[in-house]
Formats: C-alpha cells, sequence, structure tokens
C-alpha cells in the first residue's frame, strides 16, 4: 500500500509535467491545427535559462523558474515569429510546420551541445532536493512544487482564456482563425499569445523535469510524451490534455514500479498506436465542443 | 451636390490562383440603402461580398470605403464598420450564444456600448436570449441565422453584408428573417447588401438590385422594375 502511495504521488508529479506539456501541444493545435514539435527545444531553453539563473545570478529557486519561463516563452514567441508565421501567410500545408519543428527540435539541442556541452547537469538547487516525510511516504520539495505550480499555470490560464479578451479571441480563432478575423481578431496577436503560453508552460515543465533528472542539451525529447498525452486525450482539447497528462504519469509509474522501467517507454508509444486504432479522437476530443 | 457613397467598387477583378471569378464589377451604394445581389449558384456573389469584407484579396480595381481604401488586414475590416454574415453563417460551436454576441463586439472597446448592443440584439432576437449559455453549435438552422446576424450586428456596423440568408431555413423562418433585416436598416440606419439566389425575395425586400451572372452585372435597377422585367422573370423568378 505504501509503495503504491509513494508511486502514486511520483506518478502525479511526473504527470503533471506532461499535463504541462500536452496542454502546451493542445493550445497550438487547437488554434492552428498543427503540433508544435519545437516545444521539446522550447522546454529544454527554459530549464536552461533557470539553471543559469540560479548558477550565475544567485537568484532563489522561484525567481529561476520564473525567469525559466519568460525565456521559454519568448523563445517559444520567437519560433512563431520567426518560421511559423512566414508559412502561415504562404498557406502552406500544416505537415510542413510540423516538419520545420522538427527541424528545430533537432537543431536546438545540437546547438546547446555546441555551446555549453552534452554533460548532464543536476539542478542546482539543493532545497528542491529536500524530502520530506508524509507518514511513510517520502515526497521531494520539487515533487510537491511541480503539482503546486502546475496547478496555478492551468488555473491562471483557464482564467485567460475564459476571462479575457484576447482569451475569448483565441478561443474563437480555435474555430476557424478566417472567421475571427471577420470580428476584428488580429489573428498574429492570438499566435503570440498562444506561443507564449504554451512556451511559458513548456519552460515550466522543463524546470521540474529538471528537478527531477538533469538538465541536458537533449532533454527536449521527454515532450514527446506530453505530444502523446495531447493526443491520447484529444488533439486540440485542453482538458483532454490534462487528463491524459496526469494519467500517462500515473501509469508508467505504475509499470516502472510493479514491472519494469524498461517497460516505460514502451508502455507510452503502444497506449498511443492503441488509442489512435480505436478512439482517433482521443479521449476527449470526439467533438468540436471540447475544444477550448 | 450628390452624397459621396459609403462602398464604391470600380472595376473589381477578383482570381482564385488563375481562375477569374470577378470580371470587372463597378457598383456605388448610398448610406442606409438596401441593395440585393442575385444571381445563380457560382455567379461570384459570395466571392464578391467576402472580398469587400477582406476575407478574399481582389487583383484589379478599386474598393473604398467612406471614400478610404479598404485598409490591407482582414481583422481591420471590422473595425471600419464593414461586417459580413457569411455564407453558411460559421457560427463559433464551440462558443456560447453569449459568447458569439461578445466576439462580434470584438472591436468594441466600451463595456456600456456592448451591454447596450446586447440589449439590442436580445430585443430584435429574444430567442437568443433563452439560448445564452447554450454551444452555438447545437442551435437550429434559424437560430444559427438569428446568431450570425446579431453577433454582426454588435459590431455596430455601417455596411452589414448578408450572404444567403434564407439558405436552409423553413418559409416562416425565412419570412421573420428578412422583417428584421429591414427593421435593422430602417431603425439603425445600417446599409445592407443582401445576396441571394431566392430572386423573389431579394427584390421583395430590397430598394435596389444588381443581377450578376459568371462574375459580371449584366442588370441593375430598381427593384420593383426587376421584378417586372420578363428576362429576369425568366431567369430568376422562375416564369415562362
Ligand atoms: N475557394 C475557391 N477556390 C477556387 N475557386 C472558387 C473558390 N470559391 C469560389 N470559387 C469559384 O468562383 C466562382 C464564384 O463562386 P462564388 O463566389 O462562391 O459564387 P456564388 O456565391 O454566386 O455561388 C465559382 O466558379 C466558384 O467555383
Ligand atoms: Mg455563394
Amino acid at each position: 500500500m505504501n509503495t503504491f502511495l509513494q508511486q502514486l504521488i511520483t506518478g502525479i508529479s511526473i504527470g503533471s509535467i506532461y499535463a504541462l506539456l500536452a496542454v502546451g501541444y493542445a493550445l497550438v493545435f487547437s488554434v492552428f491545427n498543427f503540433s508544435n514539435f519545437g516545444f521539446g527545444a522550447t522546454m529544454m531553453f527554459g530549464a536552461f535559462a533557470a539553471y543559469y539563473v540560479i548558477l550565475g545570478l544567485k537568484l532563489p529557486l522561484f525567481v529561476s523558474i520564473l525567469l525559466g519561463m519568460a525565456a521559454a516563452g519568448i523563445v517559444s514567441m520567437m519560433f512563431e515569429l520567426v518560421i511559423y508565421r512566414p508559412m502561415r501567410k504562404k498557406n502552406v500545408m500544416r505537415i510542413y510546420l510540423m516538419i520545420a519543428g522538427l527541424g528545430i527540435n533537432i537543431f536546438a539541442p545540437n546547438f546547446m551541445l555546441q555551446i555549453v556541452g552534452g554533460a548532464v547537469k543536476g539542478f542546482p538547487s539543493d532545497w528542491a532536493r529536500v524530502t520530506m516525510t508524509v507518514g511513510s511516504v517520502n515526497i521531494t520539495r520539487s515533487d510537491v512544487l511541480a503539482l503546486v505550480m502546475s496547478i496555478a499555470l492551468l488555473t491562471l490560464l483557464w482564467a485567460f482564456l475564459y476571462k479575457t479578451r484576447v482569451g475569448l479571441g483565441i478561443r474563437a480563432s480555435a474555430f476557424d482563425t478566417r472567421t475571427a478575423a471577420l470580428m476584428g481578431i488580429n489573428v498574429n496577436v492570438v499566435a503570440s499569445a498562444v506561443f507564449i503560453f504554451s512556451g511559458a508552460a513548456a519552460g515550466v515543465a522543463g524546470c521540474f523535469y529538471g528537478m527531477k533528472y538533469s538538465v541536458y542539451p537533449a532533454m527536449g525529447a521527454v515532450a514527446t510524451k506530453g505530444f502523446i498525452a495531447s493526443t491520447v486525450g484529444g488533439l486540440g482539447s485542453l482538458g483532454g490534455a490534462v487528463v491524459a497528462g496526469l494519467l500517462l504519469g500515473f501509469l508508467e509509474t505504475m509499470i516502472a514500479s510493479y514491472i519494469s522501467t524498461t517497460y516505460r517507454d514502451l508502455f507510452a508509444y503502444a497506449l498511443l498506436v492503441i488509442v489512435l486504432i480505436f478512439l482517433p479522437g482521443g479521449l476527449m476530443g470526439r467533438q468540436v465542443h471540447d475544444k477550448i | 451636390m450628390a452624397e459621396s457613397p459609403l462602398l464604391a467598387v470600380k472595376d473589381l477583378e477578383v482570381f482564385y490562383g488563375g481562375i477569374q471569378a470577378i470580371h470587372g464589377i463597378s457598383l456605388e451604394i448610398k448610406k442606409g440603402e438596401m441593395v440585393a445581389v442575385i444571381g445563380a449558384n457560382g455567379a461570384g456573389k459570395s466571392t464578391l461580398l467576402n472580398t469587400i469584407a477582406g476575407d478574399k484579396s481582389y487583383q484589379k480595381g478599386s474598393i473604398t470605403f467612406e471614400g478610404e481604401p479598404l485598409p490591407g488586414r482582414a481583422y481591420q475590416f471590422a473595425e471600419k464598420g464593414i461586417c459580413l454574415v457569411p455564407e453558411g453563417r460559421r457560427i463559433f460551436v464551440n462558443l456560447t450564444v453569449y459568447d458569439n454576441l461578445l466576439v462580434g463586439a470584438y472591436t468594441v472597446r466600451k463595456k456600456e456600448k456592448i451591454k447596450e448592443r446586447l440589449e439590442e440584439v436580445y430585443d430584435l432576437f429574444p430567442r437568443l436570449k433563452e439560448r445564452e449559455k447554450q454551444m452555438g453549435g447545437t442551435l437550429s438552422g434559424g437560430e444559427q441565422q438569428m446568431l450570425a446576424v446579431g453577433r454582426a450586428m454588435m459590431a455596430g456596423p455601417k455596411l452589414m453584408m448578408l450572404d444567403e440568408p434564407s439558405m436552409g431555413l423553413a418559409p416562416v423562418i425565412i419570412d421573420e428573417m428578412f422583417d428584421k433585416f429591414k427593421k435593422i436598416n430602417s431603425k439603425y440606419g445600417t446599409t445592407m447588401i443582401i445576396v441571394e439566389q431566392n430572386a423573389q425575395l431579394a427584390l421583395d425586400t430590397a430598394n435596389r438590385a444588381y443581377v450578376m451572372s459568371v462574375g459580371k452585372f449584366i442588370m441593375e435597377g430598381d427593384s420593383q422594375e426587376l421584378i417586372h422585367d420578363p428576362k429576369v422573370q425568366e431567369a430568376y423568378l422562375g416564369f415562362k
């Protein structure tokens, strides 16, 4: 029972990282109908930004996470501005946007490899590593922080989408950007907002992944798990992304603990394929109403 | 001196890739007018409206609104006062009725103005108020058309363009709908262009009309005169 509880908590904390990533994919997909595969790179830059803020500027952990988040948001917006926007203007097929994203995802880690080297870096926060014991369960502070910040960020995102004017513009654009434009909504503003928000989510995910494991140029590979979660949840569905992200984290952890860690990734991809075969719309993406 | 037109289109040519859809069209519409454009399927009616609304780019000719050239980007048209109620309505099915109306007022910054317009819309279409919290996608065809018109009203347009508003609606609802158009026109002075395949309906509603065929205007004039024109009767009103 205690191992179960222990694994449940680990599962939720890794799941909340997946959920943040999945929401980022869902947000971009819901408006622009493509998956931003540059997301892993965004996440990695966010983690490195926080890493160097702590080491170089000696700022507290929380501030460094916020700065990592801001850096990732800006990087994400730059990808949109420099790569995706010119392509969208030319009305290219969505698949080319995704190929460009794959390009980013290969370019970015190699770029970082040249600059900082490939060494695996421990996240420089002793505070985050401290383990608390609740009953017979051990919880690391970073796990708690990951969960709390994910909830806070998702709530903020929800409030932004449902309580602000630009949020309304995003939701309208999620149905159709051309009709939204007829209403006076500038799709470029929507794009910037969507990429900043999803990038920030990736940045936070990167920080927590870095705390849980480590910071290194190829760490963005884990964003694939977010992509799987967003697909399983239903492409473009924010609720589905959160649910599937948590579910994936939970199931993976259970499999790693009760079966074998080697089956963990195998499982995630098997889940993806099975869901695509039997529920191509994902758990929550069958109706267009389920889009944000 | 004659009043300058609200909308002036001159020698307009519009292409889809290499295919020409509009072959040199000119029209002038004065403030407060209600004008119909009739013509068969594929004549280019939607293309014309979409171009004026900024949803489609044009290749030749000129369009001026209130004496000024049209803005450069699609999203800037609503703010200028040009609103399209598009063919097929294009309701935001993922948003509530209320949010759909709010999106219509996206360019309106004053909260009081939005509230005021909302009341006007609910006044004209009480059904929308009843369905306020429902998702746009759950409405019936008639209700969706009301919502599309209400959404356009929210922007407080100077020019409202309606693309086949009768399409797919029951006859009773169509009559009701066209009465509302007249009301909007007379009450708020909104200039209107109504595009219809249902020529009888359009000519009965509008003061003036253009007859369009294969990307050109082949006739224009007073609606009542056109209704009695044998050529129009044969080609568009189903008379033999
Ligand atoms: N998106 C498009 N791409 C290519 N051709 C189009 C497109 N939309 C319309 N057309 C063509 O332009 C012409 C006019 O179409 P349209 O403006 O929709 O006519 P109407 O509204 O009068 O039925 C038609 O020949 C149609 O096939
Ligand atoms: Mg048409």
